[in-house]
């Protein structure tokens, strides 16, 4: 028996006005943890970065670090829902609504963390007013502005239909704030066929062309380290290895909401194995090229032992990075690609698992990127070490939390099945109900 | 829902063919296009100058369409006479003079002596190994400004314009544009520039100051600083703090223009004093083109013999292990 | 002295003869000594020049009675005061030809009067002998300039500013376009409800 749209629309509406007892938990940690890192970003303003770790050797730490990690994930999550409605993969439906959410949420807190990590925050507009176009930060600045607002209008043309049914099915029964947010956002939609037609072209359009500025995004975002002289960060390989790990942890948390949505949600007959499996191939095809990066690097390094590349080489193989280095490489790469490879862990575990882990290892990999780069003496001293702060870390924390909140408090806003693409690619007729109409 | 003939009415004067008519889309896209145009213009409509104020003032008594000859300052360091001040007992007074005469805060120096190994590999294996190896060639002593390179990597990243080099080929740092992304002190290769982590200690002498980007005072939190070849005092025709205060008078401060330089004591020129003693430049492959000539040696002119073991560290009055963790506060 | 015996006439005219000759030779190298002769030196060269331009500085080393000395080392300099140093920097030195003359070509680089001094160190038959003049180096352009640093080709202001606009365009029209079609159909009836106009249409 098919799992009819009406069913499918009552249930996603409903859960929007349904506020569980873990969610609300989850939502009051979150505020807790994202205060405790406003307040520490307070005593930073005050004290300045002193009360950071990072000093004039290892000048930038855990807040670039963590910016392009989120730049990465922000990557994943539109990047990922575009490509695979350009290529009609009608099983992208029930994950793309999430997907996008990711990109947006990640992309705002990867911005606050430049704020965090600059000496004058105050003076940021002095990019807009004095910006240079030769500098590789105003390219970033202009890249990630640019993402964001055509990953909020691809979220938005996305989820214009489904606001409309909102609007129409418990807008009288919504809060007034809500109620305003999705009358306002719903645009008079009312599924007349011209408006359709010109969403369709709205969307064809968008989605051909966001996909180069995600692109473009993170490989601007690798030049900032691309475009110096230190010796791990002078390589023109630069760009499309951020790339590539950028869709690699994307994916991998996309993967992770996709099973925090199924199980808060009760999701399990939209999220179903098979997706997470198709997922769980894309994190594999990612993953290979990855390893394929990393081996192309290590072997053109330490065949020729060359003067700063030998000495980067020691410090991640044998040295004081080895321990980052080495669970990189096997956590973060070789484990996610094998048990998306064996038989017996290709299930939901197996690609939930794979996919922390490669979340864990790309975070290891930027933060050996960056503070490894970092490291690496250009005088005759002592390399440096790195220890971030307790105050850093409370930031740090709080901007993380940040960051989920926001994916939260999106899931309440808008259905977070995409009721729109699951009727319109026919995924609809994939959901397993039983004989009593009941979601399996 | 019945259908309204008015509104049908209405709806029957557009063009049957449903699509939005050309004329329609092509007011559509002007429009966007107009938007679009602001948004990627604002920027370069909003910019002022790439320098600011007081240095706008800067760059014009300097400009190169002004009748004079502007004199590009550089200088040459003669190794073999710089011995790390072992000989004296003392930290290197380079050093000292520097952050005494520009109330530099603990832990900068704006000029560092730097204890290099003579033989390469030996040096670069004892940077990350802790063992010690004996010295093969010895060591000599650099004592390393900023070099004010004319393709300066920290000018042409800087996002805001905040660096930039000046007509006499001086790189500066306007420390009220400056936004403390420190993306300079990443691209430097010479890793020269130091950045104000907490509020720096100030003295009262320096707190009156009022600020230009050629003295650097007073010092403020949260942005950049580096050796900036003392340009006002150069102007005045006087000598850095660091080559007037070098006991072997190793740091000679010179004019590219007038093909002449001095380290207090006599003046040569140029031109044939470095290609008489074969000057290289500090990482001459990274084409930084830098105007800090080296000439090569250990101090053997005064007096230094390069294998000596259990060389007084060159940093001993200065706690700065460790990354520099010990910032002083005034708080 | 005619009472002595012969020798000892013999011993004191010797001794007479002994000390008029150290007396002769001691006189005759006073005198040739105090007669050692000097050189002249004459410089020679344009009074003005621009900085940079090519000068050709002449000296003529000369004996008292005017005849060419040749083969003498002649040193050039000029007094500078740089950074309230005052010092001679050499310009160059050159080795007098059979007519005596020492030539060596400068490019002035100091701005005003140059004072230009050769110098003639002498040697064991002549003293040294110096001469002074003064050059008039003349306000000129700017001699050494540097290379622009670097540039990208093509990362210049217009093409990402173009790039930019083109992109926000494309976001622009795509919501205008939607916004649109909603605002002008927002009252038009058309069949069913929301629910029924995803039957047909394709992703």
């Amino acid at each position: 028996m098919t799992y009819s749209t009406e069913t499918l629309e009552q249930a996603t509406v409903e859960s929007m006005q349904r506020f569980s007892k873990r969610y609300l938990a989850s939502v009051a940690v979150l505020l807790v943890l994202v205060i405790a890192g406003a307040v520490a970003y307070v005593h930073q303003l005050q004290d300045g970065l002193y009360v950071t770790g990072m000093r004039d050797r290892i000048t930038w730490g855990l807040y670039i670090t963590l910016f392009v990690f989120f730049i990465g994930a922000s990557m994943g999550g539109t990047f990922v829902s575009a490509a695979l409605r350009l290529a009609d993969m009608g099983w992208r439906a029930p994950i793309s609504r999430g997907a996008e959410y990711i990109t947006v949420s990640a992309l705002l807190t990867a911005s606050l963390f430049i704020f965090a990590d600059m000496g004058h925050p105050e003076r940021a507009i002095n990019i807009m007013l004095f910006g240079r176009w030769e500098s590789p930060l105003v390219w970033d600045v202009y890249g990630l502005t640019t993402y964001l607002a055509g990953s909020m209008v691809y979220l938005y043309l996305a989820v214009l239909p489904d606001l409309a049914l909102v609007r129409d099915r418990i807008g009288h029964r919504l809060d007034p704030i809500r109620r305003l947010f999705v009358i306002m956002f719903s645009a008079s939609w009312t599924g007349h066929p011209k408006q359709v037609k010109a969403l369709d072209t709205s969307l064809k359009v968008m989605t051909v062309v966001i996909v180069p500025v995600a692109v473009m995004m993170h490989t601007v975002t690798s030049w900032i380290f691309g475009m110096t002289l230190r010796e791990p960060w002078d390589s023109p390989m630069f760009g499309i290895y951020f790339v590539v790990g950028a869709v690699y942890s994307g994916v991998g948390l996309i993967v992770v909401f996709m099973y925090i949505m199924r199980r808060m949600n009760h999701m399990e007959a939209f999220l179903t194995e098979r997706h997470f499996l198709n997922m769980g191939k894309l994190l594999a095809g990612a993953g290979g090229v990855m390893i394929f990066f990393q081996i192309s690097d290590l072997v053109t390094a330490g065949f020729k032992l060359k003067g700063e590349s030998a000495l980067n080489l020691y410090q991640l193989a044998d040295g004081d990075m080895a321990p980052i280095f080495w669970t990189y490489i096997w956590v973060g790469l070789m484990i996610p690609l094998a048990l998306m490879l064996l038989p017996f862990t290709r299930n939901i575990w197996g690609v939930l698992i794979a996919s922390v882990l490669a979340n864990v290892g790309m975070m290891l990999e930027r933060y050996f990127i960056v503070v490894g780069g970092l490291r690496l003496p250009l005088n005759p001293y002592e390399p440096p070490d790195y220890t971030p702060t307790f105050t850093e870390l409370t930031i740090v924390v709080g901007l993380c939390s940040l960051f989920i909140l926001l994916l939260l408090i999106m899931m309440k806003l808008a259905p977070a099945i995409s009721v729109q693409e699951m009727v319109e690619t026919g995924e609809i007729e994939a959901v397993q109900v039983d004989a009593k109409g009941v979601v399996a | 829902m019945e259908p309204n003939s008015e509104i049908d009415q209405q709806t029957d004067t557009k063009p049957k063919n449903w699509d939005i008519s050309r004329r329609k889309m092509i007011k559509m896209l002007g429009g966007a296009t107009a938007a679009g145009l602001a948004v990627g213009y604002l920027p370069k409509a909003l910019r002022a100058e790439p320098v600011s104020e007081s240095a706008a003032d800067l760059a014009a008594a300097t400009s190169p369409e002004s009748a004079e000859r502007l004199r590009q300052w550089m200088m040459i360091i003669d190794l073999r006479y710089c011995d790390g001040c072992q000989s004296q007992g003392t930290p290197p007074q380079c050093t000292e003079a520097c952050n005494m005469g520009h109330f530099v805060p603990k832990p900068m120096q704006w000029i560092e002596v730097y204890e290099h190994e003579m033989s390469r590999d030996v040096g670069e294996i004892k940077a990350l190994d802790s063992a010690t190896a004996p010295p093969v060639e010895g060591t000599k002593f650099m004592p390393t400004p900023c070099m004010q390179c004319q393709n300066a990597p920290c000018v042409n990243v800087c996002p805001v314009g905040a660096t930039w080099t000046t007509p006499e080929g001086i790189t500066l740092i306007d420390q009220d544009r400056c936004i403390g992304c420190r993306m300079c002190m990443a691209a430097c290769p010479y890793e020269r520039r130091s950045f104000t982590w907490g509020n720096p200690p100030t003295s009262p002498a320096s707190d009156f100051v009022t600020h230009s980007v050629e003295h650097q005072l007073p010092i403020k939190k949260g942005v950049v600083y580096k050796c900036d070849f003392c340009p006002e005092m150069a102007r005045a025709g006087r000598m850095p703090f660091c080559a007037s205060s070098c006991p072997q008078n190793a740091i000679y401060y010179g004019d590219l223009e007038e093909d002449l330089a001095s380290n207090g004591q006599e003046v040569v020129r140029v031109s044939e004093f470095l290609s008489e003693h074969s000057a290289f430049r500090h990482k001459e492959e990274l084409r930084t083109r830098p105007r800090v000539y080296y000439i090569d040696g250990h101090g053997e002119l005064a007096g230094r013999d390069p294998k000596t073991e259990g060389t007084m560290p060159v940093r001993w009055n200065i706690d700065i292990k460790d990354g520099s963790k010990n910032w002083e506060r005034s708080s | 002295m005619t009472n002595f015996p012969m020798h000892t006439k013999r011993n004191l005219l010797s001794a007479l003869a002994i000390i008029i000759a150290i007396a002769g030779i001691a006189g005759w190298s006073s005198i040739a000594s105090a007669q050692q002769p000097v050189p002249s030196l004459n410089l020679g060269f344009e009074p003005t020049a621009l900085p940079g331009e090519t000068l050709a500085i002449s000296a003529y080393l000369t004996d008292p009675l005017g005849n060419p000395i040749y083969d003498a080392e002649i040193e050039f300099s000029y007094d500078v005061e740089f950074m309230n140093v005052t010092d001679s920097v050499e310009i160059g030195s050159a080795i007098t030809d059979d007519t005596g003359l020492a030539l060596v070509i400068w490019h002035p680089r100091s701005d005003g009067d140059n004072h230009i001094v050769a110098s003639f160190a002498g040697d064991d038959v002549f003293t040294p002998a110096n001469d002074m003049q003064v050059l008039e180096v003349l306000p000129g352009t700017q001699l050494y300039r540097e290379l622009p640093p670097y540039r990208i080709p093509g990362a210049n202001v217009w093409l990402t500013t173009g790039l930019i606009t083109t992109v926000w365009v494309i976001f622009i029209f795509s919501l205008a376009l939607v916004g649109w079609a909603n605002l002008k159909t927002r009252n038009s009836p058309h069949t069913g409800s929301t629910g029924d106009q995803r039957g047909g249409s394709d992703a």
